[in-house]
C-alpha cells in the first residue's frame, strides 16, 4: 500500500511540475496546441512571472473633463500624479495611496490591454479584406466595447470622488475620461531637456455624473 | 529511485524552517489585513467605486459574487479566525487547506491590488497544505507515538521542494521575458523602471537612472542573477553567494521601487534551501561563540 502511494505521489509531483513548466513558459507550438487545457490551468493556477519585461517606457495620466450642463464651461482634473506623489511622500506608510494607485492604474492597464487586443482583431479582419488601417467606425466600436468593461466602470465611478474633491456638484456636470501617456525620454537622450509630449490614447463619451454614497 | 524514496520518507528535512515560515505567513497576512482595514469598504464594499467582475469560485458554488461583497466583513472575520488557527497549529493541514481557499477567494474579490508576491504566496499556501509545519510553535502538541509517518515526511519534503522549484521557475521565466525585451538585452531597463512615477521610491531615482554605469550593471546584474539562480542555488559553493545577491536585489527594489510584500516573500523563501541540519549547525556555532565570550569574561574578571 505504501509503495503504491509513493509511486502515485511521485508520479503526480512529476506531472504537476511538467504541466506547470509547460503552461508558464512563453507561447510556443506545444502549449498553444494545448490551448484549452492551458486555459483551464490558468483559471485554477494563474501565474505570470514577466516582471517589468519590457518595462513601461511612459508614465500615465488619467484626466476627468467636467462640462457644465448649462453653459458648457469645462474643467479638467488629473487623478494619477497626485496619488503617485503622495505615495512617495508617505513611503513606506502609504497603504491607502498604494491601493488607490493599483486600482486606478490596474483599470487603465485593463483598458489599454483590451484596446490593443481589439485593434489586433480588427487589423486581422481588415487584413483578410486587403484593408490596411482601422477605420473610424471600428475605432468607435472599440470605444463602445471598452466603455462596457469593468476597468472603465471603475474609472467612471471614481469621477464622483474627483468631483467632490474639487467641490463640483456632480448633478450639474457631464464627465468624460481621457487617458494619456507621457513617454520617458530614451536612454541615449536622458540629459536632453526635451519637452514631454503627451499622447492621448483613449477618450470616452460624455456620461452623466450621478451622486452616490460611494466610499473613497 | 530507492535512494530518493528513502531520503524523502526517512525524515522531515525542513521541519524548523517550515514552522518558522508558518509563523511568517500568518503574521504577514495579519499585517496585510491591518494595513487594509481602513480601506476594506473601499475595496470590497457594495458602495465602492470599484467595479468587480465575478469571482467565478463563488459562482461555481452557486453563490453570486454580490453576496460575498455584501458580507465582506463576515468573510474577513472568518479569514482572521482561520489565520489565527493556522498560527497556533490548530486543525493542522485541514486549516492550511481552508486558509488557501479563503486566500484564493479574497484575491479573486479584488485582483486589481495584487502583485507577483501575492501570486507566489498563493502557491506557497497551496504547498503548505501538504507540509508538516507543526513540529514547532504550536499551541497543542500532537501526541506522537513511535516513528513519524514516512508518507507524511515524503509529502512534506515534496512540498518544500515545490516551493524551491516555484521560486526557481519564477526567476527563470522572468529572465526569459527580460532577455526577449530590447531594454533588458541592451542593458538599459533599470533607467526606465527607476523613472516610472508609480514606483519612484526616492528622490534619488532620477539621478541613479541617469548614471550609465549604474543602469548597465544593475540591468545585467538582475538578468544574470535570474538566469543562473535556478541552477546555482542548488550547489553548496554558490548557494550563499546567490542568496546574498538576491537579498541585495530585493532590498534595492523595496527601497527604490516601493514594492514591499513581493520582496519580503521572495527573500523569505530562500530559507527553504537550507535543511534542519544547517539550522542546527548554525545554532550550535552561535551558542559556542557566546559560550566563548562568557568564558573569556570570566577569565578576565
Amino acid at each position: 500500500m505504501r509503495k503504491i502511494f509513493t509511486v502515485l505521489a511521485l508520479g503526480f509531483f512529476a506531472f504537476y511540475w511538467a504541466v506547470t513548466f509547460l503552461f508558464t513558459m512563453p507561447d510556443n507550438y506545444i502549449n498553444l496546441s494545448l490551448y484549452k487545457q492551458n486555459q483551464m490551468f490558468q483559471l485554477a493556477l494563474y501565474q505570470k512571472w514577466s516582471f517589468f519585461a519590457p518595462p513601461p517606457n511612459f508614465n500615465e495620466r488619467l484626466y476627468y473633463e467636467f462640462k457644465k450642463k448649462g453653459d458648457s464651461s469645462v474643467q479638467v482634473f488629473e487623478a494619477i500624479e497626485p496619488i503617485c506623489k503622495a505615495k512617495q511622500r508617505k513611503t513606506p506608510f502609504n497603504s491607502r495611496e498604494d491601493l488607490l494607485d493599483y486600482v486606478l492604474s490596474g483599470s487603465m492597464n485593463n483598458i489599454s490591454d483590451q484596446m490593443f487586443e481589439l485593434q489586433q482583431d480588427f487589423k486581422y479582419e481588415n487584413g483578410l479584406k486587403g484593408i490596411e488601417k482601422i477605420d473610424s467606425s471600428q475605432h468607435a466600436d472599440i470605444r463602445k466595447i471598452v466603455q462596457k468593461s469593468y476597468g472603465f466602470n471603475t474609472l467612471k465611478n471614481y469621477a464622483m470622488h474627483v468631483a467632490r474633491a474639487n467641490r463640483l456638484d456632480p448633478q450639474q456636470y457631464d464627465v468624460r475620461i481621457m487617458l494619456t501617456r507621457i513617454p520617458i525620454p530614451k536612454f541615449a537622450e536622458r540629459f536632453k531637456k526635451a519637452e514631454k509630449k503627451e499622447e492621448l490614447y483613449f477618450i470616452s463619451e460624455y456620461f452623466n455624473s450621478q451622486p452616490s454614497n460611494q466610499k473613497i | 529511485m530507492k535512494r530518493l524514496t528513502t531520503y524523502l520518507q526517512d525524515k522531515n528535512h525542513f521541519s524548523i524552517y517550515l514552522s518558522l515560515f508558518r509563523l511568517f505567513i500568518c503574521f504577514h497576512l495579519l499585517k496585510d489585513i491591518v494595513n487594509t482595514w481602513g480601506s476594506l469598504d473601499l475595496l470590497y464594499g457594495t458602495d465602492t467605486f470599484i467595479s468587480h467582475p465575478p469571482t467565478i469560485i463563488s459562482e461555481i458554488l452557486g453563490i453570486p459574487s454580490d453576496v460575498l461583497f455584501a458580507n465582506h466583513k463576515i468573510i474577513f472575520a472568518v479569514y482572521i479566525g482561520v489565520i489565527l488557527m493556522f498560527l497556533f497549529g490548530i486543525g493542522r493541514n485541514f486549516t492550511a487547506l481552508i486558509l488557501f481557499l479563503m486566500f484564493e477567494l479574497i484575491q479573486r474579490m479584488n485582483h486589481l491590488v495584487l502583485n507577483g508576491g501575492d501570486n507566489l504566496l498563493k502557491f506557497l499556501l497551496l504547498y503548505f497544505i501538504f507540509a508538516d509545519s507543526f513540529k514547532y510553535f504550536t499551541l497543542f502538541k500532537r501526541g506522537e507515538t513511535g516513528r513519524p509517518s514516512p508518507i507524511r515526511n515524503m509529502l512534506s519534503n515534496l512540498a518544500v521542494y515545490s516551493i524551491c522549484f516555484h521560486l526557481c521557475l519564477a526567476y527563470l521565466w522572468s529572465a526569459f521575458y527580460k532577455i526577449h525585451a530590447d531594454t533588458w538585452f541592451n542593458g538599459a531597463a533599470t533607467y526606465y523602471t527607476f523613472q516610472i512615477e508609480r514606483f519612484k521610491g526616492t528622490s534619488w531615482n532620477t539621478d541613479l537612472a541617469r548614471n550609465g554605469l549604474f543602469v548597465t550593471l544593475s540591468t545585467y546584474g538582475t538578468v544574470f542573477f535570474e538566469i543562473f539562480f535556478p541552477v546555482l542555488i542548488w550547489f553548496k559553493q554558490t548557494k550563499k553567494l546567490f542568496i546574498i545577491g538576491g537579498i541585495i536585489m530585493h532590498i534595492f527594489i523595496y527601497v527604490f521601487m516601493m514594492i514591499y510584500d513581493f520582496e519580503i516573500i521572495f527573500m523569505m523563501c530562500y530559507g527553504f534551501f537550507f535543511k534542519d541540519a544547517d539550522f542546527v549547525r548554525w545554532y550550535q556555532k552561535l551558542s559556542s561563540r557566546f559560550t566563548f565570550v562568557r568564558t573569556l569574561k570570566t577569565q578576565l574578571a
